[in-house]
């Protein structure tokens, strides 16, 4: 009997040690994250790089807390009176992992990179304001630009360097400047990086960084709970609740620069009609799904910027949830009613895009539209999103989201005046991104971007929903995990305490 | 009727039937059976636990799991009927044909029988649906192609043992064509096993599409299914416990019914089939 008891003290407690998680003792912190990294490209910048990017690669300045520009990889900076010319003093005695030298022809070699289309450089639309980059010497670099440009960091900020000599193959090789370097990687499994102990700023405390692939959420949570992660980022409010009453547990939350949207395809007939979209913004319940994901946390969306940005205009956040106004606008739209529409939505990417399409789905079926969900896998939804562009309404997520308008205004596929993903054209509405993005003058940036906000709410091709809040939960001894502007983890001063 | 009453009268066959029978009801009367609409989102009862006005609790964008669980019966015995439907018809084609005509035509069925069998259904499922995409009336045809093998392979059997018999050889002699032989002379003769396979396979063809819009290849958002609703279950397990027992509970007591049932039917329709009796 006494055997026996001791036996289901020792599962017990066993059980319980096991539940109660704890951190990795040998240095290494495991973040798990279920979007595989196929790659250590860092200028694709999918939501699984974003773990790996700023701990291999570094930039050339990052912005602090207060969004004011902080030097890395540049020294100084000064601009031209005009501010047509920049030139920065790159910092001495910096080696990338494989221990070249870091040179100017470095910056150069990550610029023509970004420049080539063939690349697929995410930030290639916002690098090309780049005229021209000359290197007078090893530590110097001249940039050019056609106009001043203001939002000039926010391009930094994604603006990795990479060494020249062995940037056309990222498939497993990464040579970067960053705090870690790349020890192992497995798509889909796992990518070790060990500690750059040559790093400029002074080696990591952490022995290496581990970015585990889980097969789904829960795997994940589970594997964070037994301690075999320690930690997961990108959680709703739910997800995290439970850990927040755990004190084996550390919750918080970071910026994501990211934020939920509606692209509306304006190539379908029945979306030309403002008021149709007007009535789907009308339709659309923001609260409610601020609320859902993001718990006290989540705040919504009608512009694509915080209050505090330079383009916000309190008197065109002015959206609201009306289903009457809604039906009504339908009925004056002259569409014959019930108006048949897509929303095209991916789980595998995001499970909140289907979550948004199911809750607009209910409501719109409430004032006169029928819409149905096209759930596709994440290829499926790249290719009709962005490829062949024939999705009808997307739920959909852009980045850049609280840096400065000028980078979300003329980058993301949703807003920019060219080329935009949803088929609008206005030479007003791209005059006025011109004019916020090319002048150093905070007046005229402003008007020019209440100008952006008014024909933006105007004709609403794009309704943008709520900003994501990066909700991550460790183990409690995890410390000092350091965050970008974009809400990419920094591990460069994190520690895993005793 | 006279199987009603063979199935009535045995032990395991009635509880089947019971089982079948209440589900059957509860689907085709489910919205008599709820006061919400499957897909009903009721504002501020997101993930709330168990209720009178909410038996099972809700989900978390405030739909009624209990009312969703009736709906989602529709589902999966549409999909388990559908997909053994199809599949016996393709896999009773190319079996009868491999056993009766023999030769080329029994390889080139027979592999093509083997080349599906090769891979695990549920993978199979994944791949059809992989190219075909998401959807009832896909996951139902990539049940049926994973299940045909199953048909095929008896169908053969029997057709080749029919094949033999004196009744085909007259039809034969009196010029019947092939067609007509395979299909009014050996078919209705191989049924008996056949049924029983086909009321076998509904209760796989069940748990398979459970299975795959577990993993959201089967039914999309908001129509509900129990594998959907299990899989969505997993996120809030800890909140709302019974978001994942009743779809699992009822997907039980359905795949155990027809199980129970089809067991009772072999007893009294393959004559192949040593039993150490139902009653």
């Amino acid at each position: 009997m006494r055997i026996k008891s001791k036996l289901i003290s020792t599962i017990a407690a066993a059980a319980f040690l096991a539940a109660a998680g704890t951190a990795s003792a040998d240095g290494v912190l495991r973040l798990g994250q279920t979007a595989t990294l196929p790659n250590l490209n860092p200028f694709v910048l999918a939501p699984a790089s974003e773990p790996m990017v700023n701990n291999l690669y570094d930039t050339l300045t990052r912005y602090d807390a207060n969004m004011s520009p902080e030097p890395r990889l540049a020294e100084s900076w000064e601009f031209s009176d005009d501010g047509l010319t920049l030139t920065m003093k790159l910092r001495d005695g910096v080696t990338f992992h494989s221990g070249k030298a870091f040179t100017s022809a470095d910056v150069k070699a990550s610029m023509d990179y970004v420049l080539d289309p063939a690349n697929g450089a995410l930030i290639r639309g916002f690098a090309e304001r780049v005229i021209s980059l000359e290197t007078p010497d090893d530590h110097t670099v001249v940039m050019t630009f056609e106009e001043p440009f203001p939002g000039v960091f926010d391009l930094f900020e994604l603006f990795f360097i990479v060494d020249g000599d062995t940037a056309s193959d990222f498939s497993q090789t990464a040579n970067g400047t960053g705090p870690f370097k790349v020890a192992s990687h497995e798509p889909g499994t796992l990518t070790r990086l060990d500690r750059n102990d040559a790093y400029w700023n002074g080696a990591p405390s952490l022995d290496a960084v581990e970015i585990v692939t889980s097969p789904n959420q829960q795997a994940e949570l589970l594997a964070l709970k037994s301690g075999e992660l320690d930690l997961v980022t990108e959680l709703g409010w739910i997800d995290v609740l439970p850990f927040s009453r755990d004190e084996n547990f550390t919750t918080g939350s970071a910026p994501s620069g990211v934020a939920h949207d509606l692209s509306l395809n304006l190539k379908v007939p029945a979306l030309q009609n403002p008021l149709v979209r007007e009535a789907i913004d009308l339709s659309l319940d923001r609260e409610r799904i601020a609320q859902l994901f993001f718990g006290p946390e989540g705040t919504t969306w009608c512009l694509p910027y915080n209050p505090n940005s330079i383009a916000y205009v309190a008197e065109y956040d002015n959206c609201e949830y009306d289903l009457d106004k809604a039906r009504a606008a339908l009925e004056a739209s002259g569409e014959t009613l019930p108006i048949e529409l897509k929303i095209l939505t991916s789980t595998e990417i995001r499970t909140e895009y289907t979550t948004i399409a199911e809750i607009l789905q209910a409501d719109l079926a409430k004032v006169g539209i029928n819409l149905s969900i096209e759930n596709v896998d994440a290829v499926g939804y790249r290719s009709t999103y962005v490829d062949e562009r024939s999705y009808e309404i997307a739920s959909h997520a852009f980045g850049r989201a609280g840096k400065d308008p000028s980078a979300l205004l003329e980058t993301t596929v949703v807003f920019r005046p060219d080329g935009n993903i949803t088929g609008y054209e206005n030479p007003a509405y791209a005059a006025s991104v011109k004019a916020g993005g090319s002048t150093p003058v905070l007046e005229e940036r402003k008007a020019a971007y209440k100008e952006v906000a008014r024909i933006f709410r105007e004709d609403r091709f794009v309704l943008p929903i709520i900003p994501r809040v990066r909700l991550f939960v460790s183990q409690d001894e995890v410390n000092d995990i350091g965050w970008s502007a974009d809400g990419f983890a920094i591990f460069e001063k994190a520690t895993i305490s005793e | 009727m006279d199987m009603l009453t063979y199935l009535w009268r045995h032990r395991g066959g009635r509880v089947g039937l019971i089982l079948l029978t209440f589900v059957i009801l509860f689907a085709a009367f489910a919205p008599l059976l709820t006061p919400y609409g499957p897909n009903e989102q009721i504002r501020g009862a997101t993930l709330s636990g168990m209720s009178w006005a909410h038996p099972f609790g809700t989900d978390l964008l405030g739909r009624d799991i209990y009312t969703r669980t009736l709906f989602g019966a529709r589902v999966s015995l549409f999909a388990g009927a559908l997909s053994v439907v199809l599949g016996a018809f393709l896999g009773i084609f190319m079996g009868i044909m491999a056993g009766y005509l023999g030769g080329w035509a029994d390889a080139v069925m027979m592999r093509l029988s083997d080349a599906i069998s090769a891979f695990p259904a549920i993978l199979l499922g994944a791949a059809v649906v992989a190219i075909l995409g998401p959807g009832f009336v896909q996951v139902a045809i990539a049940i049926a192609i994973a299940q045909s093998p199953l048909f095929a392979r008896l169908a053969r059997a029997l057709a080749m043992i029919e094949a033999r018999q004196e009744y085909v050889e007259a039809a034969a002699s009196m010029g019947a064509s092939s067609g007509r032989i395979m299909l009014r002379h050996i078919l209705p003769n191989a049924m008996g096993p056949l049924v029983v396979q086909a009321s076998l396979s509904v209760g796989i063809a069940i748990l398979l599409e459970a299975g795959l819009s577990f993993l959201g290849l089967g039914v999309q958002p908001p129509t509900p299914s129990w594998g959907q609703m299990l899989a969505d279950s997993l996120r809030f397990i800890d909140i709302v416990p019974a978001y994942a027992i009743f779809p699992g509970l009822a997907l039980t007591l359905v795949v155990v019914g027809i199980n129970l049932i089809a067991d009772a039917m072999r007893d009294r329709l393959d004559p192949n089939h040593v039993t150490g009796g139902g009653k």
